[in-house]
């Protein structure tokens, strides 16, 4: 009665299960501005989904969830179109270059473990300085605002003010080089290519940071950019290896599309700060998992082999 | 004396005309599969099938319930410093996706199995691990262990159960589930008579598992029209994403 057959997965999986993966998904993608695949992949793989069509068709539940959630974030005006397209590009770039350096790596043997490393770091340093500066600013807040005072430009500003075409982004009011988010969202494809997953949890914390957007106009502009991501990763996924599960894929979608338009209702009644602890600590839980996984003796010897 | 021996020769050709008959029967059984194939549509949760008939009193019957065979891509786990990693890519040729062995009575039949060509053990001799260098002993039972885990590899005990029809005679009744991970194909159900821990018989019977209905229509998209399929994933997931972002839309308008 609650069971469904995945054709392409050629799994029998329960209706309630997925629907909930996708809601949970669906809510961190409209909260956060993520597109949630570096949590829902490893979730449907510990379910029995090939991790193949796992990563495929999550890439399709994505356009779902992200569409409605760009949609939703565009009427309150927290798409930032201009920026999105220069990190898209860039991007795409990096993402091709990506995958080129993927190839070498496995050829070299061993990639799967750097692959691993390179997530418990990438996901330890980012979940641990947001979770630190949120919390001092927070802090900060509650204290009486000193008067403000005048700093001294870093060494990482006073370099992008040099760079050239300096562009005027208005929605995020800053003035910055295209060049900043063209190389960013170069490194953010590089690392979501070796990675495997959309880069989202990435791309957010250097949009706050490093571009310093406001958050709410990152969560737009992060859902816009891992829109078009996921398009072209459904249509080649589909394409080439034939792992696209769509009846996985709409199962999902429904759920994560509710959950989507509930998180971005959620965050408008949350302050910046507390949206980004809350990343914080879903990322650092993950890096932490991932960890013990990698230290404690596992069950199984053998896992089903995905393919390169 | 001639005609003693005659008469004698002529009981012992009766006797013998009228045995023979039976013995062809004793080594033989019919097998009913019913279901006689099994059909995966959009709500499969797995299947039963009821394997059933008859077969000489004094005998035993073992099944085999084997799934497609396929050549079994693995990643090895192994301790690199402090971390546990995938450290190597094995492959199990010949390795049967499924296999389920219904045994009527395991402490009567149990010592027997290898010797009689049934088993794990048995699949253990013909499945080819490459690389070769890898301990044998450890993959196959590690791949056993993780087929185990997902209900498509079992030996089980008192599955078959005999009812006697004459005293010649008794039917015999085995119910097996294929798992809701049961992937299509052609599975094979072999069975085995035992008779005085002499194997009488050996038959394979083809049994199809197939996809059906809107199942069927999917996967042959999928597999015949990769790029359209594709693009039909991405055009009905903006289309579902538009639709409920409208909905909400709307909701929070009122």
């Amino acid at each position: 009665m609650w069971h469904i057959y995945l054709p392409i997965a050629q799994h029998s999986v329960l209706l309630p299960v997925i629907l909930g993966l996708g809601f949970l998904v669906g809510l961190l993608s409209g909260l956060f501005g993520v597109g949630g695949g570096f949590l829902m992949t490893p979730l449907l793989i510990m379910i029995g989904i090939p991790p193949t069509v796992a990563a495929a068709s999550d890439s399709n539940q994505i356009v779902a969830a992200s569409a409605s959630g760009t949609y939703a974030h565009y009427r309150l005006g927290n798409v930032d179109f201009k920026m999105g397209i220069y990190l898209l590009i860039g991007g795409v770039l990096g993402g091709t270059g990506g995958v080129q350096i993927i190839k070498i790596l496995r050829q070299l043997g061993n990639a799967d473990f750097l692959i691993q490393i390179t997530y418990v770091i990438m996901l330890g340093v980012v979940g641990s300085y947001m979770f630190v500066e949120s919390l001092q600013s927070l802090r900060t807040a509650k204290k009486k605002e000193p008067a403000p005072v005048e700093q001294k430009k870093s060494a990482y500003a006073r370099l992008i003010g040099r760079l050239p075409y300096q562009t005027r982004f208005d929605r995020s009011g800053i003035v910055l080089s295209p060049v900043v988010p063209l190389v960013l969202g170069g490194f953010v494809g590089i690392l979501a290519a070796i990675m495997g997953v959309g880069g989202g949890f990435i791309m957010v914390p250097i949009m706050v940071y490093l571009l310093r957007m406001p958050m709410h106009v990152v969560v737009g502009t992060s859902l816009f950019q891992i829109l078009f991501t996921c398009v072209n990763v459904t249509i080649m996924q589909a394409y080439s290896n034939r792992t696209v599960d769509f009846v996985l894929a709409l199962i999902l979608l429904v759920g994560s599309t509710i959950g989507a338009q509930v998180g971005v209702k959620l965050s408008r009644r949350l302050k910046g700060d507390q949206l980004k602890i809350f990343l914080a600590t879903i990322v650092l839980i993950v890096m932490v998992k991932m960890l013990v996984g990698l230290l404690l003796h596992p069950h199984f010897l053998l896992s089903y082999y995905g393919g390169d | 004396m001639l005609n003693k021996n005659t008469k004698a020769i002529g009981w012992a050709f009766i006797v013998v005309t009228l045995l023979v008959p039976f013995t062809v029967a004793a080594e033989t059984v019919s097998l009913k599969i019913a279901p006689p194939q099994l059909g995966i549509g959009t709500f499969f949760a797995g299947g039963n099938i009821v394997l059933s008939g008859s077969l000489p009193f004094d005998s035993d019957i073992i099944i085999e319930v084997i799934g497609p065979q396929e050549n079994a891509k693995f990643n090895v786990k192994g301790r690199v410093g402090p971390f546990w990693m995938n450290r190597d890519k094995v492959e199990l040729e010949k390795a049967p996706f499924l296999y389920v062995l219904l045994l009527p009575d395991v402490q009567k039949l149990g010592p027997q199995l290898p010797s009689i060509g049934v088993g794990f053990e048995h699949l253990k001799q013909i499945i080819t691990i490459r690389p070769e260098n890898l301990d044998r002993d450890t993959i196959f039972d590690q791949f056993v262990k993780l087929k185990r885990s997902e209900h498509l590899y079992a030996q089980e005990k008192d599955t078959i159960h005999y009812t006697p029809q004459n005293k010649k005679t008794k039917s015999f009744e085995a119910t097996f589930h294929f798992p809701a991970s049961t992937v299509p194909g052609e599975y094979r159900i072999a069975t085995t008579i035992l008779q005085y821990n002499q194997i009488m018989n050996r038959s394979v019977h083809p049994f199809r598992v197939q996809e059906v209905g809107a199942i069927k229509s999917i996967h042959e998209l999928a597999y015949n029209k990769e790029l359209i399929y594709g693009i039909l994933c991405v055009i009905i997931a903006l289309f579902v994403g538009a639709v409920m972002g409208f909905f909400f839309g709307r909701s929070e308008a009122h």
